[in-house]
């Protein structure tokens, strides 16, 4: 995990100055945001999580020890923030593509947007943990001792919830491929 | 490359689709809320549970303090049997917006578990009043802590953490509408129950928190929780 954050910033914005806060969130928003979307893949909820964010980083920064920690810690926050809010939405999941989608005789490039679609669909089945552990290890490229870290809990757990996540996106994948196959045979 | 390696591929490229960049009003509501609640002196700050872990070996000064300030209290306790022999025992009084237990002082009557909730009114950063009644009859003291605007845990889930060895401060989100909770701790202080109620309506969640003091030792790493919503059932 790469430190981007000025420690005396840190610093300053837990001893209450808001200025140093100002630019603070300015710095660490759009990284902050990215996480949020990929676990919850809906703008105006990512939105939501960024805000419950950073007015938690606000109000417990005097809390937090050591700065260098301060984005393991942001990441922990924006994690739980998106987490809660995709377990919310969970129950009015949408569909980006009808079930009965002829992709199969699509030209090539239809064909990319359309797996694409499927994968849309697949991530959406997972829970929100294994969202959010999919996106920490393949988007923000945190080693698992730094996940177990950002999520407070053991290596063990990491490498198993990975797995887990990892063959579920697959599991999803290939039903969604068998079912297109099937509509191909019948037609 | 193998079709793992492929996978991983397509899944990093796919991720790496999508906004990258923040839109501004969260940002601006955050600083706006920084400006609207000036920070105030916190001289027993230090004292506080840290909000993330430090690193491994990075000093923490809080355990030697806690530590040094377990021994004078000792010390001090130890004089004053030693010189006194005071003949009652230290009374814990909840605050006074706090229903208080009915009664923590051990009884003869060995059945006596069952002694009524404690009703709490949980602090809120916003939404509709709220509380939460604790069923056990070993808590010295249940109160609200003061929550802060956001979100620290997560659906369903509790943090608990200790703030003393006898104090457990317990944090879950609530959406506003969620008003009345209730709380069963099992015998031996160690499995906790919280009932939710059913609602629908705004989908900002708030944290509550609830102060719960033992008369003995409770570490927060040997407790498990579990959250269900009022009419479904579930094993403790």
């Amino acid at each position: 995990m790469e430190l981007v954050v000025d420690r005396g910033l840190v610093e300053q914005a837990a001893r209450g100055d808001q200025d140093a806060f100002s630019v603070l969130v300015r710095q660490s928003s759009d990284r902050l945001f990215a996480v949020a979307y990929r676990i919850v893949r809906d703008h105006y909820l990512a939105e939501d999580a960024l805000q419950q964010t950073l007015v938690t980083v606000w109000n417990e920064l005097p809390r937090l020890r050591d700065p260098d920690r301060f984005e393991a810690w942001t990441y922990r926050l924006i994690v739980r923030a998106s987490t809660a809010v995709a377990r919310r939405e969970r129950r009015g999941n949408v569909s980006l593509l009808p079930d009965d989608a002829d992709v199969s005789s699509a030209p090539d490039q239809y064909r990319v947007v359309a797996d694409r679609d499927l994968l849309e669909r697949a991530f959406r089945k997972l829970t929100a943990d294994q969202r959010a552990i999919l996106v920490l290890d393949h988007y923000v490229g945190l080693s698992q001792a730094e996940m177990a870290d950002v999520l407070g809990i053991p290596m063990g757990t990491v490498g198993s919830r990975l797995h887990y996540a990892t063959r579920t996106l697959r599991a999803a994948l290939e039903a969604d491929e068998r079912s297109i196959t099937a509509k191909e045979r019948l037609a | 490359m193998t079709a793992r390696d492929e996978f991983d591929r397509v899944l990093g490229e796919w991720l790496a689709e999508g906004p990258t960049r923040a839109p501004d009003w969260p940002v601006d509501r955050a600083i706006a809320h920084a400006r609207t609640h000036p920070r105030r002196p916190d001289p027993l700050g230090f004292l506080r549970t840290p909000a993330f872990p430090a690193r491994v070996g990075a000093f923490n000064p809080r355990p030697a303090l806690l530590f040094a300030a377990a021994l004078l209290l000792a010390l001090a306790g130890t004089a004053l049997v030693v010189g006194s022999r005071p003949q009652q025992t230290p009374v814990i009084v909840p605050p006074a917006s706090v229903s208080p237990l009915p009664s923590a002082t051990p009884t003869a009557s060995p059945t006596a578990r069952e002694l009524g909730p404690a009703h709490v009114n949980l602090k809120l950063a916003a939404g509709e009043p709220a509380s939460v009644d604790v069923f056990y009859d070993g808590v010295l003291q249940a109160r609200s802590g003061q929550p802060g605007d956001g979100v620290s845990a997560a659906e369903d889930e509790i943090l608990v953490a200790n703030d003393g060895p006898n104090t457990l401060v317990l944090t879950w989100s609530g959406m506003p509408c969620e008003t009345t909770y209730r709380l069963e701790v099992s015998p031996n202080g160690r499995d906790y129950r919280l009932e939710r109620p059913t609602c629908s309506g705004d989908t900002i969640a708030f944290d509550r928190v609830l102060i719960l003091t033992f008369d003995a030792p409770v570490p927060a790493s040997q407790v498990s929780t579990k959250v269900q919503r009022a009419g479904t059932t579930s094993q403790p």
